[in-house]
């Protein structure tokens, strides 16, 4: 069931989202054909110095239109996501999603797997319509091939040197910066799935404001989780502090290791209590 | 007769609000009981408790013998009475949908009933009336082989013409064995389709009893109903 519901999931975030993933990427490309036409002296010297004012000013207002998509596209993926998750289950087509014969928990994965999905597809294009903006084509695989070299220059030079830093193989520290961001995503996104369930216990008539207070209590919450979560670090190893002030790779794998630990115990604790919420305390109008 | 819906003691409450006094109530298979009471009576608590979206406060309520669950949800068919589909979806991704998810889902009788009513399943639920909006929330619940119908108001607000094609179509649909509940406060319309009926009244149940006894009196429900709950 977990597969069906994603894949419905899927198809109805991708009604919104493949529109405006399209619209993104031509509006970049129409600001970069602009700002080229623009550059262009044979334009300049061969039509109307009218015409050129048009197209420079049409170039800047495209450029502003782009730079509000883009950072629109960045908050309104996780709004929108967000959205889904209150109209799915806390409006009345709730009373559809929650007599599906499946456990909330399925319901809460399928919205968190989609959630992964379609922050890293926005990811991508805004990367994506950045590079048509601002980038050389010409220069791209010669950008590719230039990373991939350093990379490999540092690793041939420095590997053994940063093996013995952050005291585990290359690789091994790069699946563990894979899983901290999987980790820290995953979490902010349940920190809102939970506001939104606790938020609809705070107050039924103003679910938007009940929210935002919910996240505010949930985050101070964290915060004191954190903080009961370095007592127990800093007394399990005595010198946390001094091995973090250090600023080496042991301090870098601390870091990244300690806060995928606080983010898969406060993500498991917030998926357990947002499931909680829907199982227990849901109450449609 | 095996019992489909079982309430003991049955008890919900809404802070200090209480919707379900602990009633007992037992609901035979294959037999149209009508859930009669005015508004606020704790009809729709008793559904959605039932449908598994609600948590009883004290007692239990059981569907063929389980607690509501993912099992129970199987075997039950829920029409609140809000518009609960997204509204932007087109018809035919709304059956696909529930295809899906309730094996006992008739994609045939789904087709078949929008095709009698002339909608065009390929277009989205928000081009269509609010009257034809509900008679596909009607025909979704209708086209599954379910074991227990809740039908919470399902001809509350609508035209008499649109009544009896609502009436027609649930006992049309429904198979032999199973049960359903209607909930409503029209009782002269829904009256000719009942096998049983319930009375309740402010979370208690003042009756149940066969609509046979009652005529066998020389009586209606209508009549009992106006009877019992003189103001």
């Amino acid at each position: 069931m977990l597969g069906k519901l994603t894949k419905h999931e899927f198809l109805a975030c991708g009604r919104v989202a493949l529109p405006t993933y399209i619209a993104m990427l031509v509006l970049a490309a129409i600001g970069r054909f602009l700002t080229w036409l623009t550059s262009r002296q044979y334009l300049i010297d061969h039509v109307p110095t009218t015409f050129v004012k048009i197209i420079k000013v049409l170039s800047s207002l495209i450029s502003t239109v782009y730079v509000i998509a883009f950072v629109a596209l960045i908050v309104l993926t996780l709004v929108f996501l967000v959205y889904r998750f209150f109209k799915n289950f806390f409006t009345d087509e709730g009373y559809l999603m929650m007599t599906l014969p499946v456990r909330p928990v399925s319901l809460i994965t399928s919205k968190l797997i989609n959630a992964w999905v379609f922050i890293f597809f926005s990811a991508i294009i805004a990367i994506g319509s950045l590079y048509i903006t601002l980038g050389h084509y010409d220069q791209l695989v010669d950008i590719i091939d230039r990373i991939f070299d350093s990379f490999k220059d540092v690793v041939n030079r420095e590997g053994d040197f940063l093996r013995e830093e952050l005291g585990v193989p290359l690789w091994v520290f790069a699946v563990e910066l894979v899983l901290f961001f999987f980790l820290l995503i995953s979490r902010y996104v349940l920190s809102w799935y939970t506001s939104v369930g606790f938020g609809m216990l705070l107050s039924k008539k103003h679910k938007v404001l009940g929210t935002i207070i919910a996240y505010i209590i949930l985050d101070i919450a964290s915060y004191i989780l954190i903080g009961i979560f370095l007592a127990v670090a800093t007394s399990v190893l005595p010198n946390y502090y001094e091995v973090l002030a250090s600023s080496g790779g042991k301090a870098l794998q601390i870091t990244v290791i300690g806060n995928s630990i606080i983010n898969l115990l406060l993500g498991g604790l917030l998926f357990w209590f947002t499931s909680y919420i829907m199982k227990h305390k849901l109450n449609l109008d | 007769m095996a019992d489909i819906l079982r309430c003991n003691h049955l008890k919900k409450q809404y802070g200090g609000f209480t919707a379900l006094k602990g009633i007992n109530l037992e609901l035979p298979e294959g037999k149209v009981v009508g859930l009669l009471g005015p508004n606020g009576s704790g009809k729709t608590t008793l559904i959605k408790l039932a449908s598994g979206i609600l948590l009883p406060t004290a007692g239990e309520i059981t569907i063929n013998d389980m607690k509501p669950g993912v099992e129970t949800k199987k075997l039950v068919a829920y029409l609140p009475e809000r518009n609960y589909l997204d509204l932007s979806k087109k018809i035919d991704k709304q059956i696909a949908f529930m295809a899906d998810f309730y094996k006992d889902f008739n994609k045939d009788r789904a087709y078949e009933m929008l095709d009698r009513l002339g909608i065009d399943p390929k277009r989205p639920l928000k081009d269509l009336s609010k009257g034809n909006r509900e008679k596909v929330q009607l025909i979704l619940v209708m086209s599954r082989d379910a074991k227990l119908y809740l039908l919470d108001e399902p001809i509350g607000g609508v035209d008499p013409a649109a009544r009896d094609y609502i009436l027609e179509t649930i006992i049309d649909n429904h198979p032999a064995d199973s049960t359903v509940l209607i909930s409503t406060h029209l009782i002269a319309d829904v009256e000719p389709v009942l096998d049983e009926f319930v009375f309740i009244r402010e979370g208690d149940i003042l009756m149940h009893d066969s609509v046979e006894s009652v005529k066998a009196e020389g009586k209606t429900v209508d009549g009992l109903f106006r009877e019992v709950f003189r103001c």
